[in-house]
């Protein structure tokens, strides 16, 4: 109970001032009705005005989505993949929209196995069947109270009239700028224009993108896996030698399934189930450390460090080996968090079973290099092209008057994903095919005909007592779990307020692409202390410095809304993106 | 005639000749279109259908329903069918899947039911899937009207079929199932208490009826109204589990073929719940760089190679094909790179090796067992309902102007299917409830309601560079699969002329009835002696069942052949009916 009131207590301080000296300043907003946190201000605005007309949470999901896919057009859309959490505040139950990209039914694998990495992340060779519009489609079809057409009309508009260029934008074009010069003339047209990178401050538009999306509010899914989209797109991905068909696209499904689920800290954490596998791995991984004897009061101290990345060493190949869009993959996540799954990760990890004793280890008798690489289990070898380092996503948080939540992650895959526009919709596509695995029969994550690929995406809502007490997701491909895992144990672990979490320097723990690979580096922002690198290297790890802290390309940003007892929402917009928080 | 397709023509009739091969497998060639099929007036009847401005589609059901007035213990509406078609305009391939499913059964108690139950009488009977699958395809590709396409059939019930020297050989070897209780099957295929004699028409006025509802009506004609209360009815008396809702309920698939890529061609072939391109597909891809020493492939050393795949593939068959949404999956497991090697160092290694590897990669290699002893014996109990022998079937190829294939198998499961016809019906019930795994419920062919139970059913179309090469096909049961693998080696590996491959000496591996059993290598009586007994050094039992040529046990394969210039070829398997002709 204590616990609970010490978390309780961390929230009401976050709420109210964010003093820690953190290298990120995270500035709260609060707001009394509804709340918007979102990777663009318009997009967020746009959410807001859904919600001051009348509009549900829902409604104003889908407005916020679609003018992501506008206003962030590198990042996420309507030719890419989203996982969406939504508690309906009326049945107090959690719900997840899997619009995640599929491989069509008419998929030919042998093909496939014949493509060089470059043709499974670009070019029509790697697109999948989207899934956001889908998604979007199946969440107000079941859920929505406005009309459809109303809430996907401030997209359109803004896909007209333009999107403000933000400085950070302008970044993410400008990396990806050999991209939008890639040869594909759509691209180049809407992205490039005037042949030249857009400028911060200016607005681009869109308007293929608009008239696409005028015919999704006037048809709803039918508009774009039918007709005239489902065509243009299937024509493009014939003239590009790629691999979906019209049927493909007609016969794609949104699902609505039961999010994974724990009990951690003296919270209820719920977020996005199988294929997406980073729920699995940040619960494992906080669970195995509910009974850690934190050597300070830092989890950024090395000691702390090392214990977390010993356990992540534990998890990440159970998960990379279980988690992925297979029957059962469900259940394995439920017995994957099990309590006897959590003791045998413990042991192996070196976490004590029992809250606060700690173990005599090698690493507390002072033995180094203890966190070197670890063996592994053979039996999965990830394929290389398997949860691609440049993953780009948005991820974004609705609150609503009535308590309804969403929290979404939404991806093209890699920044502009497949680097294709199918003539006249604007629409970039994604290129989730190299989120497959192609030659390895012991990965869930091997690609087959109508399968969708596993992602790390992690949109989670956290309950404390039965209520939701906060909405929280990040984008940043395989980094997304390890920073969910960071800010949740600053949190729930170490009493600290959300926005120093989300503000202090970020973390990660590289994913071994092959076995080949180490499985022992951290990958952290440049205001790492450099004492700490050291005796981090001296335990055995590689320590990386990535990029200036805040500067948000690797690491991401995250969008977070915090529902205190009142009824009150505070949003969190890590300035590490574009991000802004809007209610009223 | 152009003067390259004279020479074509003439190098392959010369080839056919020269070949040694014990059956001799006249090529027929035609321009504009080619029906392949098992007797020749269901052949004729699809021929009349092209030649009426007809396509692929068109004449595919027409066939199709002609040879289940031809061949009553092979197929027809009281059955099921498994249709590729090639799509000239698109050069797309799909699947129509229109397997029989299990009606509303009660699957504790029908566990407790007498073996025999799952064979013959009501309770062995499925929701027949044919008409579905014509209707579902002719929907989406046909261009004339549906009744025209189903009247040619409905002439031929009622003018009769003659009665062909194999045809009344399939009768007299089914004539206890005839005389088994059944008065209605007896009444039409025993006219006058007697086997039908060769050259005597045969006819079928209650099917011609039944035909003439389902040509006005289409797919509710047979799903719904007079013909779907016929079969309930009698069901419900003889013991079965069909409802009406069962069948109001059935809907054929359209889906895609499963593929490979093997010596430069794309292999297509019947998806799950048919079975055959799990075993096909695996055995080609590890033996892909395999030349057996340039020929021929029917030497012990070679047949002994393949067959040492085969035994560690044959087991995974089971454990990856059935009608569940995970099957797609698991067989590209099954086909995955590593999967491959996994199966060829197994095969291949030293000893001690195969042993260790058996050993210690436990279920995990490919996840697929054969190296576990308890799994490795309920496969194969497993297969020995699963995969009955006696399964009767027919294989059917249409090629239109255009160039769209139809590549189909169509079967009633067992010869003469459950031995039952619901009254007024004239329709041969399948007894595709022995196609389901009954021993173990944990199988993922267990059975359960409106689930499809699987079969070996593998009609194949061949693609080089996107454009056709050869579609093909065979009835047969258990041989259905191995019949293809010897074809396709033959033709892709050792480029020998598909006439040839065609005609000589049928083998088989066949997996073992009971535990106590031993695996087996089957051949026709044309297999050289020494080889024989050079297989038998190597550790085989052979069996040589029939003569060359005999077709009860090993089949024949329909196929056509696609020239550059577009000309067609086709072959027709003279072991059975078959009849190829073109215009």
């Amino acid at each position: 109970m204590q616990h609970r009131f010490a978390a309780l207590l961390a929230f009401l301080v976050s709420v109210a001032c964010s003093l820690g000296a953190t290298p990120v300043a995270v500035e709260p907003v609060s707001a009394a009705h509804g709340m918007v946190v979102a990777g663009h201000p318009q997009a967020a605005e746009a959410g807001v005005a859904v919600m001051r007309a009348g509009g549900n949470a829902i409604d104003a999901a889908v407005a916020v989505s679609l003018s992501l896919g506008v206003a962030e057009p590198q990042g996420s859309g309507m030719g890419g993949k989203l996982m969406l959490i939504y508690y309906d505040a009326a049945t107090r139950q959690t719900f997840a929209v899997d619009g995640l990209d599929a491989a069509g039914h008419s998929f030919d694998v042998p093909r496939g196995r014949t493509l060089t990495r470059d043709e499974r992340r670009l070019g029509w060779t790697s697109v999948l069947v989207p899934g956001l519009p889908a998604g979007l489609w199946l969440a107000h079809q079941k859920w929505g109270v406005r009309p459809w057409a109303d809430d996907v009309a401030p997209a359109v508009k803004l896909a007209r009239d333009g999107f403000r260029v933000l400085p950070k934008t302008r970044d993410f074009f400008a990396e990806q700028e050999k991209k939008l010069r890639g040869g594909d003339r759509e691209i180049a047209k809407w992205y490039l224009p005037g042949g030249q990178l857009p400028k911060a401050g200016t607005l681009l538009a869109n308007g293929d993108l608009a008239r696409t999306m005028e015919l999704f509010a006037a048809k709803g899914a039918e508009g774009f896996y039918r007709g005239p989209v489902a065509e243009a797109i299937a024509a493009g991905a014939k003239q590009g030698r790629g691999f979906i068909t019209t049927d493909d696209l007609a016969r794609y499904q949104a699902r609505i399934t039961a999010p994974v689920a724990a009990d951690v800290f003296g919270h209820h954490i719920e977020g996005a189930p199988p294929p997406t596998s980073g729920l699995a791995l940040y619960l494992a991984m906080l669970k195995t450390l509910e009974t850690q004897a934190w050597i300070s009061g830092e989890l950024r101290a090395p000691a702390n460090l090392h214990r977390v990345g010993k356990v992540w060493q534990v998890v990440q190949p159970l998960v990379s080996a279980q988690v992925a869009d297979v029957t059962g993959g469900d259940i394995a996540v439920k017995k994957f968090l099990s309590a006897d799954s959590i003791d045998e990760i413990r042991r192996k990890a070196g976490v004590s079973s029992k809250v606060g004793q700690v173990l005599d280890l090698p690493f507390s008798r002072g033995i180094v290099r203890e966190g070197g690489a670890q063996p592994r289990p053979a039996a999965f070898e990830p394929d290389y092209d398997e949860e691609p380092a440049f993953a780009s996503t948005t991820h974004f948080v609705v609150v609503d008057a009535k308590g309804n939540v969403v929290s979404c992650t939404q991806s093209t895959s890699l920044h502009f994903g497949a680097g294709v526009i199918a003539p006249g919709t604007g629409v970039v596509m994604n290129d989730s095919l190299s989120n497959f695995s192609f030659t390895s029969a012991n990965s869930p994550n091997l690609v087959a005909p109508g399968k969708r690929a596993r992602s790390t995406t992690s949109p989670s809502i956290v309950f404390r007592e039965g209520r939701p007490v906060l909405a929280i997701g990040i984008p940043g491909a395989q980094r997304i779990p390890i920073a969910m895992m960071q800010v949740m144990l600053d949190v729930l672990a170490f009493q600290r307020p959300l926005a120093d979490a989300i503000g202090d320097t970020r973390l990660h723990l590289l994913n071994p692409e092959s076995s080949a690979d180490p499985n022992n580096v951290w990958e952290v922002e440049a205001s790492f202390p450099e004492p700490d690198a050291k005796a981090l290297r001296a335990l055995g790890w590689t320590v990386n410095k990535m990029e200036k802290a805040g500067t948000g390309r690797h690491f991401g940003g995250f969008t977070a809304i915090a529902i205190g007892n009142d009824g009150t929402l505070t949003g969190f917009a890590d300035p590490r993106r574009t991000n802004a928080a809007a209610g009223y | 005639m152009n003067k390259s397709v004279f020479i074509a023509l003439v190098s392959l009739v010369v080839g056919a000749l020269r070949a040694n091969v014990p059956v001799t497998v006249v090529p027929v060639t035609a321009k504009n279109g080619m029906v392949v099929a098992a007797h020749p007036q269901a052949t004729a009847v699809g021929v009349a259908v092209l030649k009426a401005g007809g396509n692929a589609i068109d004449a595919a059901v027409a066939t199709s329903l002609a040879l289940g007035v031809a061949e009553p213990y092979g197929s027809g509406l009281g059955g099921k069918l498994m249709l590729l078609y090639f799509e000239a305009k698109t050069g797309r391939t799909f699947a129509v899947d229109a397997m029989d499913a299990a009606g509303s059964v009660d699957v504790a108690s029908y566990l407790k039911r007498p073996e025999d139950d799952r064979s013959y009488g009501y309770g062995s009977v499925c929701v027949p899937g044919l008409a579905a699958g014509l209707w579902a395809a002719h929907e989406k590709w046909g261009s004339r009207p549906w009744a025209d396409d189903v009247r040619p059939a409905i002439a031929l019930a009622r003018s009769g079929v003659t009665i062909l020297p194999k045809t009344r050989e399939f009768f007299v070897e089914q004539e206890k199932k005839l005389r088994r209780g059944d008065l209605e099957i007896a009444r039409l295929y025993l006219p006058g208490g007697r086997l039908p004699d060769v050259d005597e028409s045969l006819r079928n006025e209650d099917l011609a009826r039944t035909m003439e509802i389902l040509a006005e009506k289409g797919r509710a004609g047979f799903y719904r109204g007079p013909v779907a209360a016929a079969i309930v009815a009698a069901s419900e008396r003889g013991g079965g589990a069909l409802t009406l809702d069962d069948f109001a309920r059935y809907e054929a698939r359209i889906t895609e073929p499963v593929s490979i890529a093997f010596c430069g061609h794309t292999l297509m072939c019947a998806p799950p719940p048919a079975s055959g391109a799990a075993l096909i597909f695996p055995i080609l891809k590890v033996l892909e760089s395999e030349t057996f020493g340039g020929g021929p492939l029917r030497t012990a050393v070679n047949l002994d190679k393949i067959g040492r795949v085969w035994r560690i593939v044959s087991p995974a068959v089971s454990l990856t094909i059935a009608d569940v949404p995970e099957s797609r999956f698991l067989f590209e497991k099954l086909m995955a790179p590593d999967s491959i090697a996994a199966i060829r160092a197994k095969a291949f290694g030293p000893p001690e090796k195969q042993k260790k590897v058996a050993k210690t990669d436990g279920g995990r290699i490919v996840e697929f067992p054969g190296t576990d002893e308890s799994e490795r014996l309920a496969v194969r109990a497993e297969s020995a309902f699963a995969e009955s022998a006696m399964a009767a079937t027919t294989h059917f190829i249409v090629v239109d102007r255009a160039g769209n294939i139809v590549c189909a198998t169509q079967s009633q499961s067992l010869h003469f299917g459950a031995g039952v016809v619901p009254p007024g019906t004239g329709i041969v019930m399948n007894d595709s409830m022995s196609n389901f795994t009954f021993i173990d419920d944990k199988s993922i062919n267990c059975v359960a309601p409106g689930k499809r139970s699987r079969s070996t059913i593998s009609p194949t179309i061949v693609l080089r560079n996107g454009r056709p090469d050869f579609a093909i096909g065979i009835p047969g049961s258990a041989r259905i699969p191995t019949a293809l693998l010897q074809v396709l080696f033959d033709r892709l590996t050792l480029h020998r002329p598909l006439a040839e491959a065609i005609g000589d000496t049928r083998v088989h591996y066949s997996l073992p009835f009971r535990s106590d059993d031993k695996e087996a290598f089957e051949a026709e009586m044309s297999f050289p002696h020494a080889d024989s007994e050079a297989l038998q050094k190597l550790g085989w039992r052979v069996n040589l069942p029939e003569k060359a040529g005999g077709g009860h046990h090993f089949g024949g394969i329909n196929a056509v052949q696609f020239n550059a210039d577009g000309t067609l070829i086709g072959y027709a398997d003279p072991r059975r009916s078959n009849v190829a002709a073109g215009f």
